[in-house]
């Protein structure tokens, strides 16, 4: 019987900044419908880890695979599975809200988008700021944009640094029981989160990384 | 104002001063030196300056001999004056004109003193920077025109007056929303392109073969101008009470940037700074939700763009009369040349979304296209309006170079692609990197390259335009295109 690989396997994960071992040795697996978070303390690395299993950095040695293939961020097909919001998200400035989740949804050839725009915008919050431009949002409210273009788009795997960042207590509810409801979808997650409520909602795996 | 805050704003300034005192971390000596160096340079690059203008002057003479020649060049010396008001007015209101920083918007603005006190200064200051401004400009531009020593005195001074009649009605309306700055500025960019229209379709008066005015009228509307710019000064003056926290710190903060990019010879961050200034002050649009799916849905985000950004396309269809302006003062060898600068510096406003995609990696990483896919997309726009542009410039480059129909148009072809790459090249282009190994300079360790940042987009230009001004045939444009292509596809490949 043929065993089916993880959704996402990392094996070896080793980052080096000049002399300082940013990284070493991080091995983890996200099997679809579940979750894992990465928590420590500021400095542990978290961050660095996300972006190199993301591609948005590169690893001194190891591996990163999705459904047992290499993940090249380059490749079409990994960039339609793969939904990544991390802390380098910003926007276009002359586009509005829902103009930037519409384009979004077009790139990606979904199909209903005007449904699945209409529904993400509700379940962000965003509905009411729908033709607001990205600067005279609140911090928050980009936030909530920057999760919309995950959600709004085709994906398999959630990969998310501190998603909880500058969101309300009523954000914070529904950003749990939104991650949720993906982990049922059958997707997998993995996050970086220093909330330890939303960790503990959410996360089924939790890999703590200490300071170096 | 009243006695009592004449004092409180005195105290401010002394308190300033005394806290200051003992903190300084020069010496007179230092002092003395860095002045003798920054008075030296200013000399130096001044007497370059007089002599560039000069010879530009004397070759101008020698080169412009028809009829046709010495009529437009008299007429851009008002034309360059009407066009440097306009400019002064936008600049204005761009950043005020009277503005404070951050800083002193939170502490000095919310203490009980005179506001119109603080703030006199600084209009003293926005005057003074603009006087020295258009006295440049209306004795470089009425040098070049052809004019003799009392005339160019005349002219300078009559523009310097201008630009500070221009700066402070800019300020006297600081208050309110604008609309009569707006109104004013585009009147006279108007009235600066119906001029050029007229100086290349070689409709404008004759230019006079003895002195264009007697020396006592030219005084006497020098003076009248310099009057009204004294009543705008005085009546803003008094109006510096009245601006509003609202209207004094965005343009602070909106300078602070500018001149923290500029530190950093960065312009495409500058770029930036003025987009997202722009939209930021619109808050909402209309949305559209329509348009097809795949890169072309970027594609059709550019079209919606252009509908938002009517005076950026505005300004390129205007901007088409240049080369044939060029053709008319006798210069057509370089038409080619001015064409695809005009193009690359009014095009540049067209690619905010290639600049957008380009410098955020999470919104690129959003597309589930290649990198190269996107910015491919993100282009379409931009070099289709290129393409007309050149389109609409053929007559031009067909009488600029002599050449045949076929040829001028692969001309304008090539001027259209050299432009594209040269946009592209300036919003491309990677960052300064602080990371790798800097080279010692006196200003102290600046990364290698950083200098020539500012030629990016401008290399492209001459690199590919050169094969038509050595040769300005088909062979010429053929070459020209190939490099433009090999550039253009080489910018928008690299990761």
């Amino acid at each position: 019987m043929s065993q089916t690989p993880p959704l996402l396997r990392v094996r070896g994960l080793h980052r080096r900044f000049g002399d300082l071992d940013v990284i070493v040795d991080l091995d983890l697996e996200v099997d679809a419908g579940r979750a894992l978070a990465i928590t420590g303390p500021n400095g542990s690395g978290k961050s660095t880890a996300l972006r190199c299993i993301a591609g948005s950095d590169e690893p001194t040695a190891g591996t990163v695979e999705l459904d047992g293939k290499t993940l090249d961020e380059r490749s079409p097909a990994v960039r339609r599975d793969l939904a990544v919001v991390l802390d380098d998200m910003s926007f276009f400035p002359d586009l509005s809200v829902v103009e930037h989740l519409d384009l979004l949804a077009r790139a990606h050839s979904i199909e209903d988008i005007e449904g699945v725009v209409d529904a993400v915008l509700t379940d962000v919050g965003l509905l009411g700021q729908a033709g607001r431009l990205p600067g005279t949002l609140s911090s928050g409210q980009r936030r909530r944009l920057a999760l919309a273009t995950a959600f709004v788009r085709p994906r398999r795997l959630l990969i998310l640094d501190e998603p909880e960042q500058r969101l309300d207590s009523a954000g914070l509810t529904w950003l749990a029981e939104r991650l949720n409801a993906e982990k049922r979808d059958g997707l997998g997650i993995l996050l970086v989160s220093h909330d330890a409520a939303l960790v503990e909602s959410v996360a089924d795996d939790v890999l703590a990384l200490e300071p170096r | 104002m009243t006695r009592a805050s004449r004092r409180e704003v005195r105290e401010l300034r002394q308190q300033a001063r005394e806290w200051r005192r003992g903190r300084a971390d020069t010496t007179l000596m230092e002092v003395l030196s860095d002045a003798y160096i920054a008075l030296f340079a200013t000399c130096m690059l001044s007497a370059m300056a007089v002599s560039a203008v000069h010879q530009t002057r004397l070759s101008i003479s020698a080169s412009c001999t028809t009829t046709e020649c010495t009529d437009a060049r008299f007429s851009s010396a008002w034309v360059c004056v009407t066009a440097m008001i306009a400019v002064t007015l936008v600049a204005g209101r761009a950043v005020g004109p009277v503005q404070v920083s951050p800083a002193e918007g939170s502490w000095l603005l919310a203490t009980p003193v005179d506001r119109a006190a603080v703030l006199r200064p600084r209009l003293g200051l926005v005057a003074a920077v603009t006087a020295l401004c258009a006295a440049v400009a209306g004795s470089v531009a009425s040098t070049l025109a052809g004019f003799g020593a009392p005339a160019i005195g005349l002219v300078a001074a009559a523009a310097t007056a201008s630009g500070i009649a221009a700066a402070m009605f800019a300020a006297l309306v600081q208050p309110h929303d604008g609309w009569a700055t707006r109104l004013l500025t585009w009147t006279l960019g108007v009235a600066t392109w119906i001029a050029l229209v007229l100086i290349a379709a070689d409709a404008v008066p004759a230019a006079p073969t003895s002195a264009p005015w007697a020396i006592t009228t030219g005084a006497a509307v020098t003076g009248a101008i310099w009057i009204g710019a004294a009543v705008l000064l005085v009546a803003s003056a008094r109006n510096l009470s009245r601006l509003h926290h609202n209207r004094l710190v965005p343009g602070g903060a909106l300078l602070a940037s500018l001149s923290g990019a500029l530190a950093g010879l960065d312009l495409t961050v500058m770029y930036d700074i003025l987009i997202a200034q722009k939209w930021l002050t619109r808050a909402t649009v209309t949305p559209v939700r329509s348009g097809p799916k795949g890169p072309w849905a970027l594609v059709w985000r550019d079209v919606i763009r252009l509908r938002r950004s009517v005076p950026s396309l505005v300004i390129l269809a205007a901007a088409a009369v240049v080369p044939y302006l060029v053709v008319a003062v006798d210069l057509g060898a370089l038409a080619v040349l001015a064409g695809a600068l005009t193009l690359f510096v009014t095009g540049v406003p067209l690619c905010s979304a290639l600049r957008t995609t380009n410098r955020n990696l999470g919104l690129m990483r959003c597309f589930p296209m290649p990198p190269e896919t996107v910015r491919a997309a993100c282009l379409v726009v931009p070099a289709a309006l290129t393409g007309v542009w050149s389109l609409a410039t053929l007559p031009a480059m067909h009488s600029a170079t002599s050449a045949t129909w076929g040829a001028s148009l692969m001309i304008a072809a090539a001027m259209a692609v050299t432009a594209l790459a040269a946009m592209a090249r300036w919003i491309l282009a990677p960052p300064p990197s602080y990371a790798q190994g800097l080279v010692a300079s006196p200003a102290g360790g600046i990364p290698p390259g950083l200098a020539f940042s500012l030629l990016r987009g401008f290399d492209v230009l001459i690199l590919a335009t050169a094969p038509i001004l050595i040769s300005p045939t088909s062979t010429g444009a053929v070459i020209s295109l190939l490099l433009a292509t090999g550039v253009l596809g080489i910018v928008v490949r690299r990761n």
